[in-house]
């Protein structure tokens, strides 16, 4: 008798039997049933239990099938030791020396990205933990090594490793094919990084049978890295029948200054707005005011307009916003005798505010970092174009922002900060407003502080001891413990980076 | 100057793992000044949340801690930091000895002349023998009723059918165990009781925990009627005494021969219990090729002993419970300690280690695994398992094997770990520069 036999009778209870099967050579070894005990049956089951529960515990699990080839040797060297004695914590998301979960995961981002630029892997220990991690693979792969790339293809064929969204590349036919759909866009955004063309051929061989939010999507994702080889897609994307997949396919072509959809809305924006020459008067000449004026047309729109998505449906002032921002600022000259910062300061008939949002939108559609500065040497206050300004006119930016609204500018510079930026803020921080910078800016600055200055700013905001106040005392220690592992880490890998991963060209302060 | 220790060694000392965590948070520069190292005193100052730092104070040697923050754990947050930014070669020997530490370093110096030897027996009158005599009788007979009560209990369950065990029924079983002085029993039931019960319907009702439960049952039935049993050998009879709870007082242990040798720490696990930890730590006598168990004890929340930590070693005299197979063991003269201990072995083969379980399971039928080592080769595919040179496999079990397989890269190595029933779980890889930790 087996022991899953036996367990099925204890089971249901041996009051409902008479007799047990017979237990075969073990019962040798077995006690004889007493007879004139009443529960002789239950003993004598828990008896066999026994003897078979011993047997059972006694043959442990095998694991049959064919050995697999181990893992080949590893050349690359692994970190010094202080380094890994920081990652083990970081990789194994324990809170460490660094509370919050996300702070931990932006320094190990940092930190895996300076071990592959040394020409680094990470040791073999670490490698459990690293790839136990779906979320960091993307990170975590060029510092794998031999022995941890391995170790993923054995992951993988074990099945325990499931093709994740930052594993998915332009030659995982499979996830395209019959991944789900959040995968299929997460491969697609890849490919669209790597092979443009490819993965827009692989759109347009599903569009007519992918439902419009999936469309949309793909179309949005066409739209961020629209390229001229795309306007004929887009053109297309234009009569669909889903409203996001149009409004995404003229996003799209709004990107394309050369594009047939741009010299339409051009048109249209030179028919619709337009500078004047005003008579001087006295008071002109007075006050040296120019003589120059904007005046604007509401634009009433035809078909070949809606389609371009000048819908009726919108109000004017909304039209305008879209049709001026589907205007590269490079071409205002050519159509309106005045560049995209003087349509913002001209005299107006009445104010255009949406005049200035369409020629932001329109400055950042086109990376146009000249126009975005000139925009803001004007006086445009646009947070949108922040990550086009130069270093200066960041600087601009903050001193003239109340403290308040410090976070608003900053969130949007990509890390590392220019030196100067980093200055500027930290001093903000620990200066007497600095109770009124929102609490992210602290976070912000933690982790976009360049990698040289971390050291700096650690020791300086540990001078500042303990100030009152739970919330910033709190926020002092998690920005300072930042600092701190960032410095740590960074010193130690500075020997074996390439002196143009460290040095920052940007002029600045010191801390 | 001593060996520093290995990060691990203080992980093992932190009270819980809030305590570790919050010392990890800690252990960087930021919040330290007055940093310093002269064997065996390591110290420091913690700015905490008040005005003026903490001072904490660590004698390595020992250990022993201090610290002024007014922190119920012991050790704390603050010592434990100080200890990982030591153990992690952030401290080096130097820096000026703190008044605070110069202070505690001699009022425990005075304070220990005065202690008295430890383990000394005291000396007992004949009306306390007496009384003792007599407690232990009456012990024997609440025991001899509580095991009996457990048998009734049993074959009741199994009468009207597993698949009507009341929830918490087993729990109800403990204490009355507990009442009936059989710990080793009632510790059973609750860990039982823990299980969840899967679905008790259909024809293989229960899955898991009917075939667990079932098992269990019929160990504990068999512990009962080993009791009632006048003619066991002696051996066999303390091995039925140590799983029912009887304890054998230390000095009875350390009267015994002691086995010398170079001890390698290859395994530890922690458990709490109610109000208790547990620290299971497994031995292995590089000389000797012995296997041993030393057992730690804690209140929860207090720290357990951390002087044997895996990786590390001891040349000592242990001396072995009575009972076989004798695996647990009391740590008797120390002669060294290392923090790291290099030694050759030949692991087994899965066939060899799989004997070895059998014929220890043959003497103590209760017991729930049984360290190992077995030289073989990590793999993931088709299932996890270690396979040794004749092809043999056993399944890999437990939290360790994506660790093994990263340090081994599939290649043959020497591995120590328990087996169970469930396979082997892996605890420490030999390599060339000693154990290492999974």
């Amino acid at each position: 008798m087996t022991f899953a036999a036996l367990a099925s009778i204890a089971a249901v209870g041996t009051g409902q039997r008479s007799s047990l099967p017979p237990t075969g050579a073990l019962s040798a070894y077995l006690p004889g049933p007493d007879e004139s005990d009443p529960q002789a049956l239950a003993y004598a089951l828990l008896d066999s239990a026994a003897a078979l529960a011993v047997v059972r515990r006694a043959t442990p699990a095998t694991a049959p099938g064919d050995p697999v080839p181990p893992a080949p040797d590893d050349s690359l060297p692994e970190p010094p030791e202080h380094v890994v004695s920081l990652l083990g914590p970081l990789l194994a998301d324990d809170a460490g020396a660094i509370r919050l979960a996300s702070d931990r995961a932006y320094v190990l981002g940092e930190a895996l990205g300076l071990v592959a630029q040394a020409g680094m892997r990470l040791p073999h220990r670490l490698l459990g933990a690293a790839l136990a991690r779906r979320e960091l693979r993307a990170s975590v792969r060029p510092v794998l090594g031999a022995r941890g790339e391995w170790l993923l293809a054995q992951l993988q064929a074990a099945g325990l490793d499931g093709v994740t969204v930052a594993t998915a590349g332009p030659s995982d036919a499979d996830v395209w094919e019959r991944g789900t759909s959040e995968e299929r866009l997460a491969w697609f955004r890849h490919a669209r990084t790597v092979d443009p063309d490819g993965a827009r051929a692989a759109a347009v061989a599903v569009w007519k049978e992918s439902p419009a939010p999936f469309r949309t999507e793909l179309m949005s994702a066409v739209a961020v890295t629209a390229a001229p080889a795309d306007e004929a897609f887009c053109e297309v994307g234009l009569d669909d029948r889903a409203e996001g997949v149009r409004f995404a396919a003229a996003e799209a072509l709004s990107r394309l200054p050369d594009s047939a959809y741009v010299a339409r809305m051009a048109a249209r924006a030179r028919a619709s707005i337009a500078v004047v020459e005003l008579e001087p008067g006295a008071i002109h000449r007075l006050l040296k005011r120019t003589t120059r004026s904007l005046r604007v047309t509401p634009y009433e729109p035809d078909e070949a307009a809606v389609r371009d998505g000048l819908s009726r449906k919108l109000s004017s002032a909304e039209r305008l916003t879209r049709l001026v921002a589907a205007v590269p600022p490079s071409l205002w000259p050519a159509l309106v005798s005045a560049t995209a910062a003087e349509l913002v300061t001209l005299h107006q008939d009445e104010p255009r505010w949406e005049l200035v949002g369409g020629i932001g939108t329109a400055t950042l559609r086109n990376a146009d970092a000249t126009t975005a500065n000139v925009l803001v040497a004007a006086g445009v206050m646009d947070p949108r174009l922040v990550p086009l300004l130069s270093t200066e006119a960041v600087l601009a930016v903050m001193s003239r922002v109340p403290p308040t609204l410090l976070g608003t500018v900053v969130d949007r510079l990509p890390s590392p900060w220019p030196q100067a930026v980093a200055t500027a803020v930290g001093q903000q921080l620990v200066g007497p407003n600095g109770h009124q910078v929102r609490p992210d800016v602290w976070t912000l600055f933690a982790r976009a502080v360049p990698l040289r200055l971390a050291g700096g700013w650690a020791q300086r905001l540990r001078g500042l001891g303990q100030p009152d106040g739970r919330i910033v005392r709190n926020l002092l220690r998690d920005t300072t413990s930042v600092l701190t592992v960032r410095a740590l880490i960074a010193d130690e890998l500075r020997p074996f980076l390439p002196e143009t991963s460290w040095q920052d060209t940007q002029p600045g302060g010191r801390p | 100057m001593a060996e520093r220790w290995r990060p691990e060694r203080v992980t093992a000392l932190a009270p819980d793992s809030a305590s570790d965590v919050a010392g990890r948070r800690l252990a960087i520069p930021t919040p330290w000044s007055d940093i310093g190292y002269a064997h065996p005193l390591l110290w420091g100052a913690c700015q905490g949340s008040g005005a003026s730092p903490y001072s904490v104070v660590v004698d390595v040697s020992d250990p022993s801690y201090r610290c002024s923050c007014p922190s119920r754990k012991f050790p704390c947050k603050h010592v434990l930091a100080l200890l990982y930014l030591w153990a992690e070669g952030r401290i080096d020997e130097g820096g000026t000895l703190s008044r605070f530490a110069a202070s505690w370093s001699a009022t425990r110096t005075a304070g220990g002349e005065e202690k008295p030897p430890k383990d000394e027996p005291a000396e007992r009158t004949e009306a306390q023998l007496a009384a003792s005599a007599a407690r232990a009788e009456q012990r024997e007979d609440r025991v001899t009723g509580g095991l009996a009560e457990l048998d009734r209990w049993l074959a009741d369950q199994v009468t009207a059918g597993l698949a009507h065990t009341r929830p918490g029924a087993m729990g109800d079983l403990a204490a009355r165990m507990v009442d009936a002085q059989v710990p080793g029993v009632a510790g059973r039931l609750r860990d039982l009781n823990r299980r969840p019960i899967g679905s008790r319907t259909g024809a293989r009702a229960g899955g898991a925990w009917l075939d667990d439960t079932l098992a269990e049952y019929g160990l504990l039935h068999l512990l009962s009627r080993a009791w009632t049993r006048t003619d066991l050998p002696e051996a066999l009879r303390a091995t039925v005494r140590s799983h029912i709870g009887f304890t054998v007082p230390k000095e009875t242990v350390l009267a015994t021969a002691p086995v010398a040798d170079t001890w390698a720490v290859v395994g530890m696990r922690d458990s709490d219990e109610e109000q208790v930890s547990t620290r299971r730590v497994w031995l292995y006598g590089t000389e000797t090729s012995r296997y041993a168990l030393v057992l730690f004890f804690a209140q929860r929340g207090m720290p357990l002993d951390a002087s044997l930590v895996p990786g590390s070693g001891v040349t000592a005299d242990l001396h072995f419970y009575p009972g076989g197979p004798a695996l647990r063991a009391l740590v008797g003269d120390t002669h060294d300690v290392h923090q790291r201990v290099r030694f050759q072995v030949d692991g087994s083969t899965v066939a060899e280690a799989v004997a070895s379980w059998r014929r220890v399971l043959a003497e103590d039928p209760w017991l729930g695994s049984y360290p190992t080592v077995i030289r073989g080769s990590a793999r993931l595919v088709p299932s996890p398992g270690l396979v040794d040179e004749v092809g043999d496999s056993v399944r890999l079990a437990g939290g360790a094997t994506l660790a093994l397989l990263a340090l081994t890269g599939g290649h043959p190595a020497t591995v120590f770990g328990e087996l169970e029933a469930r396979g082997f779980l892996p605890t420490t890889v030999l390599t060339d520069d000693g154990l290492v930790v999974l």
